[in-house]
């Protein structure tokens, strides 16, 4: 934690501006954390000697004239949301996580890495540790691991701060997306569905990676950098490797498939870990079996599927009926603006739905455990595309001192609309 | 448009209330030593005592040690999964086996004592199970 914040900090030294640019440098320095054990021997000398060389070289390399520490403008609402955020952070501090895929996947890997000085490719490929997903990719548990090597001991309770610091990389993102008192009560809205309930999973880092990617691209904006966080999103869990599909596929249903090729770096990110992975044997127990036969057992007969989502639904309905709504009154903007965030999202629930149908697990109980968990990887983005679409309503129950602002910011999203549409032209 | 501004309002708070998360303001009133030590407990509350035997038990093996885990229950997903998947958590540095591996074995740690197995013998006990070397 210590470590990726003197990196974020180091990263806005060498010219990046204030505010969201602190949220990507985090999640920019987690990853590049992760490539760091991949390349160097886990020892805590040789380490924090690497952070400093390559701090040095990041800021020769984009030495500011005059850095900008220019943060917005606050508002009430975000006084709330710090609340919210310290108790967060009391929460997922208290004690080592209680998350079983903690202590089963994402810290039992962590853990015996940093005893084993590195990965432990034998732990992994024993066919009686099936149960830790070794095909799992790896930027989590080495995210874990080069906190407790410049620790220098187990980080135990320490292990949610990993959490903390992608919720706070995403909700700092999500709230500069939208300016003003909208863009405050956006973060407080959002601010549960970004910091992940199931401290020490890999939800966490993967919402905060798909939030990164995903909001600059539905401006068509720096697509690189984007796919860059998709690449880390995808090498949080496997989920991220569908978003990538998503991601592309939503591109040519916006009318934006000249920018595809971009996209390159979110699949050279997770490339080597496929490949490894692969070299070591490492498989999904999706492959396991004879899929076709699971994809036309549960095609043919989806109501044990669907009985079980409807049997454990993810969130309070509440929740979701508010979601339809907004949804519904702003279905104009969904199809049209907001279409490749909606195709996005759209598209990544199929992929958790496709999961399910070919499962070699019985498909209630994988429905059961999981279907909460992954459908929260989307909720963010979910619930930003409900309230970003909305925006111009809200201006008619404004207080008469604050209209100038709506204005404001409905020109912002006006011109910002323009904007897309022009370089989609272009 | 005011009819929508005032739906969308009313969306805006279902999303907001079915989103909240009251766990976030309640546990600043909460005793932190009390729910710290409940959450320890949490993941391991099906067989109890089970973290406390393989913390302690582990203290009393050499780092890299082979351990196999016997649990009274047979089947994997009747017991013995349970116990088994979270043990190499709690014996990081250890190498646990299943009990089927035994004879891979240099130590065998048993939760509420161990059953009669040759070529063992017991160098610790506890009042929540016990520890065998070869």
């Amino acid at each position: 934690m210590i470590a990726a914040i003197v990196t974020a900090l180091l990263a806005l030294l060498a010219g990046l501006p204030f505010s969201r640019r602190i949220g990507e440098a985090y999640l920019l320095g987690v990853g590049i954390q992760a490539a760091i054990l991949c390349v160097l021997p886990w020892s805590r000398p040789m380490i924090i000697t690497a952070l400093f060389v390559w701090s040095a070289g990041l800021l020769a390399w984009r030495r500011p004239e005059r850095p900008s520490l220019h943060w917005p403008s606050l508002h009430w609402l975000d006084l709330a949301t710090l609340v919210l955020i310290a108790g967060y952070a009391r929460f997922a501090t208290l004690a080592s996580p209680t998350e079983i895929d903690y202590i089963c996947i994402w810290g039992l890997k962590a853990e015996r890495f940093f005893f084993a000085h590195g990965i432990d490719w034998n732990f992994l490929a024993q066919p009686f540790n099936a149960f830790v997903h070794p095909d799992y990719p790896l930027l989590v548990p080495l995210a874990y691991d080069f906190q407790a090597i410049v620790g220098d001991a187990w980080i135990e309770r320490w292990a949610g701060a990993l959490n903390i610091g992608c919720g706070i990389a995403a909700l700092l993102i999500i709230r500069s997306e939208l300016r003003g008192w909208i863009g405050a009560l956006t973060a407080f809205i959002l601010m549960p569905l970004v910091f992940s309930p199931y401290v020490g999973d890999a939800e966490g880092p993967l919402i905060a990676y798909s939030v990164a990617a995903i909001l600059p691209l539905r401006r068509r904006e720096n697509v690189t950098r984007s796919a860059v966080f998709l690449g880390l999103a995808a090498s949080c869990k496997n989920e991220g490797l569908t978003l990538i599909v998503a991601v592309a596929i939503a591109m040519m249903i916006a009318g934006a498939k000249q920018l595809i090729p971009k996209l390159w770096p979110a699949v050279a990110i997770p490339l080597p870990w496929l490949i490894i992975s692969r070299l070591h044997h490492l498989h999904s127990d999706f492959a396991a079996g004879s899929v076709m036969d699971r994809i036309v057992e549960h095609a043919t007969n989806p109501a044990p599927m669907l009985q079980a989502m409807a049997s454990y639904p993810p969130g309070r309905v509440i929740f979701w009926i508010g979601l339809a709504a907004a949804l519904a009154i702003g279905w104009r903007r969904v199809v049209t603006d907001e279409r490749f965030l909606a195709s996005v999202i759209g598209l990544q629930l199929l992929a958790f739905i496709a999961a399910y149908v070919i499962t070699p697990h019985d498909v209630s109980w994988h429905v059961r455990w999981s279907w909460e968990r992954v459908v929260l990887q989307v909720t963010a983005l979910l619930a930003f595309l409900a309230i970003v679409v909305n925006v111009k309503y809200l201006d008619a129950l404004l207080p008469h001192r604050d209209h100038a602002d709506a204005h404001r910011l409905r020109d912002s999203v006006a011109s910002r609309s323009a904007e897309h549409s022009d370089r989609i032209d272009a | 448009m005011r009819l929508r501004a005032v739906i969308t309002a009313a969306a805006f708070v279902a999303i907001a209330v079915g989103a909240f998360q009251p766990m976030y303001l309640r546990i600043f009133a909460m005793n932190a030593d009390g729910l710290r030590a409940a959450y320890t407990e949490l993941p391991y509350r099906r067989i109890p005592g089970l973290r406390k035997l393989l913390v302690e038990s582990g203290a009393h093996m050499p780092p890299g040690a082979t351990v196999a885990l016997w649990v009274p229950f047979q089947e994997w997903d009747g017991g013995y999964g349970y116990a088994f998947r979270r043990a190499p958590f709690l014996m990081p540095d250890k190498n646990v086996v299943p009990i089927d591996r035994i004879n891979n074995a240099q130590y065998l740690v048993c939760w509420h004592g161990c059953p009669r197995v040759i070529g063992f013998a017991t160098v610790w006990r506890s009042p929540e199970g016990e520890l065998m070397r070869r």
